[in-house]
């Protein structure tokens, strides 16, 4: 049996979901969950096979999801609108559903799913994640995982970002969480009037510095609002010179 | 501006041929009034005539850049009078300066010259009103130009701020989220099904009717916005909860056509599509003096992230407001921790 999940705001839309999949007796529902939160936790949990996911959600959306997902299950987008996943579809093997959608295109997408299943094959999810990458919208929270708990992290909390080899650090005035991201990736998704890349390992929250100082002949560092100091790279001088506007 | 009279060739030309034309008048004029030989009328109609065409040019300058608002008051009018009395003091000087060189001893001419000193005078001062006449006109009918291109500008403006309106109107998210839940429908509630179609045609047919009329009633909108409502409700139950409160005042008031559907869009699309919670959204409406106060509140989902792109169905209000009523304090944003409240101030005249 092909374990099947539902990720959907939506009641109606998950009824017929589930009305569709009754004609398919190799599929068996385990569960469904009106948001990417609760949809998140039983994925890891529960470990299903399929996954139809909305992209619109509250909490998380389907991307922000796809992100700390520690299981790799086959994903079925389903989602009315949305200029940016068709995008990101159109160079990827995964499916989707165009709300609304017949029955045949139904079929046709579970019919795909049951292949990857049977092969086994889960390195699309990574493909998909990697390409929402490349559209440049803002994000506006960052979601991490530390053990067993998922940490929403909201944009308008972080004060810095520290390269560390895959990873970035990300800090907030309290806590600090680490992110399999790359520093090129929020150099071009936070908002870039609130955000600067001062040095190759770090990115700063503008409004968080509270002084630059000369350090050394020509080299300069920041110092935050926190006590902390970074360092400010040759490159990432003229840009922070740029937005403080001096 | 330049000076229109030499800005195109075509103007150039025309003014060329008008002062021909005068100056063969002159020379007729001169032959019938006195006894002077043909050469010598020419030659004096020439003189005159070019030299006043010279510096008729240069009057346009004092006229544009002493008065560049084209406006006309006491200092205007002394700076003409004045030019007025350099040119044409000038005009007289140089015409006899160059004539006693030409014709050194033509005492017959000189006479006749000395004589008709106050003509040549009365002359000088009608050409030169005629000039400032002839410069205003162009001013004027360049300003007209300028104006009319102005207005069509504004009205392209208008037009592309009424599609913005429209396409917020249209939103396809809802759209295509509403098909898909009548399609779910058709096989769990055919019935409920058909009510929804019902509902979402009746709610297009009002969007699309937009346009036709720049106001509408107040009772039929709200008639509208309880529609979009209802058929929110059938996608998200519970979690959807409406309440209003209208003064009886209120009822009647006129309101822009469509003005309150993306208010009602954002408090539904942050509110209820980004919470788990139930969202209320609270309307209410009471006629105050000459005009109504609409408030639309809603609280949402405190843990929820800000989102940035929020801005444009409010700022398409704000814009039409702009445009009906020519006033930007009519609309007033107030954001706490967990509600999001927006009035409108609709003046009833």
């Amino acid at each position: 049996m092909i374990k099947t999940i539902i990720v959907e705001d939506e009641k109606l839309a998950r009824d017929l979901i589930k009305d569709y999949l009754e004609n398919h007796e190799d599929f068996e529902m385990i569960g469904e969950y009106e948001d990417g939160f609760s949809g998140l936790k039983a994925i890891n949990e529960m470990k299903p096979d399929l996954v139809f996911l909305d992209i619109q959600m509250p909490k998380l959306t389907g991307f922000e999801m796809l992100e700390v997902l520690e299981h790799h299950p086959a994903i079925i987008f389903t989602t009315a609108y949305d200029q940016y996943a068709l995008k990101a579809f159109e160079h990827n093997a995964l499916d989707y559903l165009l709300k609304p959608y017949s029955k045949d295109r139904f079929d046709e997408a579970v019919g795909k799913a049951r292949e990857r299943v049977q092969s086994g094959d889960a390195e699309s999810i990574n493909r998909l994640v990697e390409h929402r990458e490349q559209l440049e919208e803002e994000i506006h929270r960052v979601v991490v995982k530390s053990r067993s708990k998922i940490h929403v992290i909201p944009v308008n909390d972080i004060i810095y970002l520290e390269a560390q080899d895959d990873y970035v650090m990300v800090y907030t005035r309290n806590s600090k969480h680490l992110k399999q991201k790359t520093m090129k990736f929020f150099e071009a998704h936070l908002p870039a009037e609130d955000f600067v890349r001062i040095h190759r390992s770090y990115i700063v929250r503008l409004s968080e510095i509270s002084q630059m100082q000369l350090y050394e002949k020509e080299s300069y560092i920041v110092i935050l609002k926190n006590g902390v100091k970074l360092p400010v790279s040759k490159s990432g001088l003229p840009k922070l010179k740029k937005k403080l506007d001096f | 501006m330049s000076n229109p009279l030499i800005e195109r060739l075509k103007h150039f030309y025309i003014y060329v041929i008008v002062w021909l034309v005068i100056s063969i008048l002159q020379t007729i004029l001169i032959i019938l009034a006195s006894d002077l030989k043909l050469y010598v009328a020419i030659i004096d109609s020439l003189v005159f005539n070019v030299l006043f065409a010279f510096l008729a040019v240069t009057v346009w300058y004092p006229i544009r850049y002493g008065n560049p608002e084209g406006k006309l008051s006491i200092g205007i009018v002394i700076t003409y009078l004045i030019v007025g009395v350099v040119i044409i003091t000038g005009w007289l000087y140089l015409g006899y300066m160059i004539l006693k060189l030409i014709l050194i001893d033509d005492e017959t001419y000189f006479s006749f010259l000395n004589d008709s000193f106050i003509a040549r005078l009365a002359t000088g001062i009608l050409y030169y009103g005629v000039t400032l006449l002839i410069y205003h006109l162009f001013i004027y009918s360049k300003e007209l130009e300028a104006k009319n291109l102005n207005e069509a500008k504004l009205n392209l403006l208008v037009k592309e701020s009424e599609l913005n309106v429209l396409r917020s109107q249209l939103n396809p998210h809802f759209l295509f989220n509403s098909l898909n839940s009548i399609s779910s429908l058709t096989i769990s509630d055919p019935e409920m099904a058909r009510d929804m179609i019902i509902k979402l045609s009746e709610f297009l047919r009002y969007a699309l009717k937009h346009g036709e009329r720049e106001k509408t009633r107040f009772s039929d909108e709200i008639k509208n916005i309880e529609l979009y409502l209802q058929i929110e409700k059938i996608r998200f139950g519970e979690k959807l909860i409406f309440e209003k409160e209208i003064s009886k005042g209120c009822e009647q008031g006129l309101i822009p056509n469509m003005i309150l559907q993306p208010l009602f869009e954002n408090a539904v699309k942050h509110g209820v599509y980004e919470s788990t919670e139930p969202i209320t959204i609270k309307m209410s409406c009471e006629s105050v003096a000459k005009s109504m106060e609409i408030c639309i509140r809603n609280n949402f989902d405190s843990q929820q992230v800000a989102r940035k792109g929020a801005g444009i169905g409010l700022r398409n209000v704000r814009n039409r407001m702009m445009l009906i009523y020519g006033r930007d304090d009519l609309v007033h944003v107030r954001k706490s921790e967990n509600e999001f409240e927006v009035k409108l101030q609709i003046p009833q005249i």
